[in-house]
């Protein structure tokens, strides 16, 4: 049985931190189950959390239409065990894309907002923590303009 | 030096900084004129300095396999005045994954790459503003690729 603090440890954001770190940011987690073709959350809707994907497979899919969630979606990413989606929570934005459950998923929820309270008020956390998400944020990029390549001009 | 400062505050990246932190990344910024056409930095190189556009434009490059045996260069995005690429250089990473290519006669600020980490990783409370900022930037272009998007 994997225990919150370690699956934190094993998270594209949060690995290589100190466990009393971990502790912390373990408080403010929920695991949380959803069966397959169910959303996690959609694109442009008011953020509420942030998800690392412990079972199951997340498509993340993106509108391309001019009007969010109308119209053709295509899936710019396939997350897994360890990642991370819905950042947009930590950074107050709303979601930039969608979030759908290939497979019956388990995630950890973390509430953006209150993380982002601890990181504010712990700034050597929250150092860590957004340069970890930039990373993750940057290599998503990536992947994403790779993904829709075939569809732009 | 007054205006490598002054790009640095007006930047999407640095703009939560004071005035003395503003000095402090102006310190490891050199100011950079080149002619459209120039190839700023090309990917898979080492990936030594983060710039920001002070005056101009730039475009940033792909390559990109179309299929097995055919790869061409794409450009995925145009950096206008007050935005910052070459990001690679700031995270801790080797080389760059993109190539940058002025598409004007452009005015860059290059800000080392490694001397910054050191400085935000020293000044935490910096860092945090600054890596905060990043993920802000990076998310919003997620919208301006949409835009690029065929319907």
């Amino acid at each position: 049985m994997t225990t919150v603090k370690e699956a934190l440890a094993n998270s594209d954001i949060f690995k290589g931190l100190p466990d009393e770190w971990l502790v912390e940011i373990g408080e403010l987690v929920e695991p949380e189950e959803y069966p397959a073709k169910e959303y996690l959350f959609l694109e442009g809707a008011e953020p509420k959390d942030m998800y690392i994907v412990q079972v199951g497979k997340v498509a993340m899919d993106l509108s391309i239409s001019p009007i969010p969630g109308v119209g053709n979606q295509t899936t710019v990413d396939t997350l897994t065990r360890g990642q991370t989606c819905g950042w947009s929570s930590v950074v107050g934005k709303p979601y930039s894309m969608t979030a759908r459950c290939v497979d019956p998923v388990g995630v950890l929820a973390i509430n953006g907002a209150r993380l982002r309270s601890l990181l504010d008020s712990r700034p050597e956390m929250g150092y860590k923590v957004m340069e970890s998400m930039a990373w993750v944020v940057v290599s998503r990029l990536r992947n994403m303009r790779m993904a829709t390549r075939m569809f732009s001009r | 030096m007054a205006s490598i400062k002054t790009a640095l505050a007006n930047s999407a990246l640095f703009s939560k900084l004071s005035d003395e932190e503003l000095d402090r990344v102006a310190s490891l910024s050199r100011q950079e004129v080149y002619p459209e056409g120039t190839l700023l930095f090309s990917e898979g190189t080492m990936a030594s300095d983060l710039y920001i556009v002070g005056a101009g434009q730039v475009a940033v490059e792909m390559k990109l396999a179309v299929y097995a045996g055919l790869v061409q260069k794409a450009t995925v995005e145009v950096i206008l005045e007050g935005d910052a690429f070459g990001w690679s250089a700031v995270l801790g990473s080797l080389i760059y994954t993109l190539s940058a290519r002025a598409l004007e006669p452009v005015r860059v600020i290059a800000i080392d790459g490694e001397r910054l980490h050191s400085l935000l990783e020293g000044n935490p409370d910096m860092g945090y503003r600054v890596m905060t900022a990043l993920v802000e930037v990076v998310s919003s272009r997620v919208s301006s690729i949409k835009k690029t998007l065929v319907v």
